[in-house]
């Protein structure tokens, strides 16, 4: 199954230690939320559990295979074709509707264009932002940019969604309507998301928590 | 905030029985601690003696009969007089968080392991909470009452991590 | 004054390090210009008749022209140094604004920003009349026998001259670019939008075109009376009008391609293009105008060839010389693409991380880049080739002789260098997109 482990994880830069000795095993299916101060190394975690990063030792486990030891290439890859990402900011492309962006992934997969945005509206439509579908983002709003980028993270239906801090830079509401997106999409497809939060009402969204103090795990709490 | 004056609210929409306010109380203020029908029978005796309330008549639905109480206009003013004060911010600590993690010092030595446990129990509660808030059919009085609560616990959550690394600072400080 | 003075090295420590490449790409552009301006003086202090390997500067009838050609190659490097101004321009308003908070006056302001370019072109000058000089008298050791009468050192006035044009050039350019963050000092977010360029440039090219015909056939080399010419006049109207707003055809080109793209590269590189045309229009009417003097040089080498036997050295060192400094040109308006490309992965690099964190392969963000160059250059390239062989053709085609054919593939070769040149550009920025899309962009903090 696509179960998601890091061992005795390492990583460092320069003098500062991110994490130091970090393992963690996440179950398919589960909710986890990494939480922390900041500056903990929640978000060089989900790096590494995500493969853009590679620690320097320990290992990191995802469906039976070591992915850290992949070549960048295979790392691509595999995010392109199990994982989601959101990151904080939407960091749409600026230059490209809500549409097109949406639909980014599957064209970078060699789906055709009127297939990839019909795809992309049906997601933006689940995504309550079928209204701002041929708007650019710098028209936005903080939630509708977040919620466009989580169809973004949605449409090749993962089975990891990742997500650093998605509702950072929202309100409470908006934030509750990206989170609820999230999970719902995520529910509907039995797959795991791993959300990095500072944000406890964040966090109770999750089954459970992994809460990082200085690069390492401070204790984990069961549901 | 008194008892008095969340009756008197209620009452403001129309005359009502003593069983009818607990009723709407624990309705409308959900999660909040429960009447005692004693308590209400007693507070409305007072709120008569004081010319805020009068019996407007008497009801009988399937029990017992009832007496209805309706507000006078004294009540009213009462009413909208609490309503343009504030409430006072607390004025003392009194949460037994603080007591526990402040005595954890005193008598182990550490309150580290008391504050991830409290944490653990804290986020639990903030689940459940969580979880109603998201199932389908919530009421504007349950959300309202669910925020307010997450607020509180999230507040909680924060000052247990300040004084984490509070305590962390000032061992450090004193072992150098 | 002095004050002021101690501030901008404080500040020249302390620049990121986007910012201390722009101040080295800013003096090597100064020291180009040097170069090219002490090579046009150098040309017209020369007396006599000279060695025929020297081609047009050997010659004085011809000389005139050949510092002409020199100074023209200022353009190339001027559409470079406004690349190079706008490199880090993020870091360099964010600066400003600070130092505005920080109680400097909008002159104050307005001043540091002159000091800084100047600085660079002070630099620059320097170094390039330095070198300039040693070269030269190096190679006039090697080239001309020592008993020649010809004096051809470069006048220490006209040097000064040279120098000091390319000095206050950048004093200015510095002194105006500070305008907008002077007007909004708390304003680092609230960048004012790119204008766009206004309607009436984009039909300036028509009566220039128009006017550009007359002069032709009132030269003799157009007769207007044959139906030919007039169809080519009208497509040559065109050809000009696009090609002296090189933004508008570029945008048009992103259009065309972002409507009909099939894949996600092309998507995003001609919606990139379409969202800023401006950097690639400015260069690429450089690299156009480079084209079509190429291909025009075509039919005057062909007419050479085809009357003279060509076997002469003057000539033939002049084709080569002159393509030569066709290449120059088009080679130094390339690298202000190269800059392009840097302050493109500048203010890009977390979205291009993001989308590399994704799953994008970095192929495929390179590509991106590689078709911006197609998408931008090629249509430019052709309609400036086109421009050069055209006109002449028809008064060609009624001369049998094979050297005729020549302008054809020597058009096709000046664009097919053009977009080279677009092209090598993008490639080289591959080691920059690879340090833009790495992890650390993603951070937030
Ligand atoms: N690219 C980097 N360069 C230098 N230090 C870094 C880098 N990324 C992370 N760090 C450091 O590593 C530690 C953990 O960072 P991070 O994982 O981003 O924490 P969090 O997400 O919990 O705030 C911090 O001290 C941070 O400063
Ligand atoms: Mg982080």
């Amino acid at each position: 199954m696509n179960t998601l482990e890091a061992r005795q994880v390492e990583k460092a830069f320069g003098r500062t230690h991110a994490l130091r000795g970090l393992s963690a095993k996440i179950e398919p299916g589960e909710i986890v939320a990494i939480t922390g101060p900041s500056g903990s190394g929640k978000s060089t975690l989900l790096h590494c559990l995500s493969g853009i990063m590679r620690p320097e030792t320990g290992e990191v486990h995802y469906a039976g295979e070591r992915i850290d030891t992949l070549d960048e290439a295979a790392r691509t890859k595999l995010r392109r074709e199990h994982f989601g990402i959101v990151f904080q900011f939407g960091r749409l492309v600026p230059e490209l509707t809500a549409v097109e962006n949406v639909a980014l992934p599957l064209l970078f997969d060699g789906h055709g264009r009127e297939e990839a945005t019909t795809v992309a509206r049906a997601w933006l439509e689940e995504a309550g932002a079928a209204d701002v579908a041929d708007a650019r983002p710098a028209e936005l709003s903080g939630g509708q940019l977040q919620r466009v980028a989580v169809a973004r993270a949605l449409i090749t239906s993962p089975k990891v969604i990742f997500a650093d801090e998605p509702t950072g830079a929202l309100d409470s509401v908006a934030g509750e309507r990206v989170l609820s997106l999230l999970l719902g999409a995520a529910r509907v497809n039995s797959a795991t998301v791993v959300i990095v939060t500072h944000d406890n009402r964040v966090a109770a969204y999750a089954d459970r928590e992994i809460v990082l103090r200085d690069g390492v795990t401070a204790g984990e709490v069961m549901a | 905030m008194s008892i008095g004056h969340i009756l008197l609210g209620l009452l403001t929409e129309r005359p009502k029985h003593g069983y009818e306010l607990k009723r709407e109380h624990d309705e409308r203020l959900p999660g909040a601690k429960p009447l005692a029908y004693g308590q209400v029978y007693a507070t409305l005796q007072r709120l008569q003696r004081d010319g805020k309330v009068a019996i407007s008549g008497t009801a009988q639905e399937s029990g017992p009969e009832r007496t209805v109480y309706e507000i006078t206009g004294e009540g009213t003013a009462d009413v909208h007089r609490w309503l343009a004060e504030i409430e006072q911010p607390a004025p003392f600590i009194s949460s037994p968080l603080f007591a526990r993690v402040v005595l954890a010092l005193v008598a182990e030595g550490s309150a580290d392991g008391y504050l991830l446990r409290q944490r653990s129990a804290h986020l639990e509660r903030m689940r459940e909470l969580t979880a109603r808030k998201s199932s389908a059919g919530a009421s504007v009085g349950e959300l309202l009452a669910a925020d307010y609560a997450l607020h509180h616990l999230d507040a909680d959550l924060r000052w247990m991590e300040t004084a984490r690394q509070r305590i962390d600072e000032l061992t450090r400080e004193i072992r150098a | 004054m002095s004050s002021l003075l101690t501030v901008a090295r404080m500040l020249s420590h302390g620049g990121s390090r986007a910012e201390r490449t722009r101040a080295r790409l800013m003096a090597a552009g100064a020291m180009l210009a040097t170069w090219f301006l002490l090579g046009a003086a150098n040309v017209l202090a020369l007396r006599g008749r000279l060695n025929e390997w020297l081609g047009p500067a050997s010659d004085p009838g011809t000389r005139r022209g050949t510092a002409l050609a020199l100074g023209l190659l200022i353009l190339p490097v001027a559409a470079f140094l406004h690349q190079v101004s706008r490199l880090a321009s993020a870091d360099r308003e964010r600066r400003l604004c600070a130092l505005r908070l920080a109680g400097a006056t909008p002159a104050q302001v307005r001043l540091l920003g002159g000091l800084e370019t100047t600085r660079s072109a002070l630099i620059g000058t320097v170094a390039g009349a330095a070198s300039y000089v040693l070269l030269q008298s190096a190679a006039r050791s090697l080239l001309l026998d020592p008993g020649s009468p010809a004096d051809v050192a470069v006048p220490p006035l006209l040097c000064a001259a040279a120098m000091a044009i390319v000095i206050v050039t950048a004093a200015v350019s510095g002194l105006l670019s500070g305008r907008q963050v002077v007007a909004t000092p708390l304003g680092v977010t609230l960048r004012t939008a790119r204008r766009r360029p206004r309607r009436y440039v984009r039909w300036l090219g028509l009566p220039a075109g128009l006017i550009v015909i007359v002069v032709l056939s009132g030269a003799g080399v157009l007769p207007l009376t044959r139906p030919i010419t007039t169809v080519l006049a009208g497509a040559m109207l065109l050809t000009i009008g696009l090609l002296l707003s090189p933004s508008s055809l570029v945008r048009l080109s992103a259009r065309v391609a972002g409507g009909r793209a099939r894949s996600a590269e092309t998507l995003l590189a001609a919606r990139a293009l379409q969202a800023d045309p401006r950097p690639w229009g400015r260069t690429l009417s450089v690299v156009g105008l480079a084209v079509t003097i190429g291909s025009v040089a075509g039919w005057e080498q062909a007419e050479i060839l085809a009357t003279r036997r060509a076997t002469e050295p003057f000539w033939l060192s002049s084709f080569i010389l002159v393509d030569l400094a066709l290449l120059v040109g088009i080679a130094v308006a390339g690298s202000a693409l190269f800059v392009h490309h840097a302050e493109y992965l500048l203010e890009n690099g977390p979205m291009l991380a993001t989308l590399q964190a994704a799953g994008t392969p970095e192929t495929a963000l390179r590509r991106v880049l590689t078709r911006q160059a197609l998408i931008a250059a090629t249509p430019v390239c052709t309609l400036a080739a086109l421009l050069g062989v055209l006109p002449l053709g028809a008064s060609a085609a009624v001369r049998p002789n094979v050297w005729y054919l020549w302008p054809l593939p020597h058009a096709l070769l000046m664009a097919g260098l053009g977009v080279a040149a677009a092209i090598l550009a993008a490639t080289c920025s591959r080691r920059r997109l690879h340090r833009s899309v790495s992890p650390v962009r993603l951070r937030t903090e």
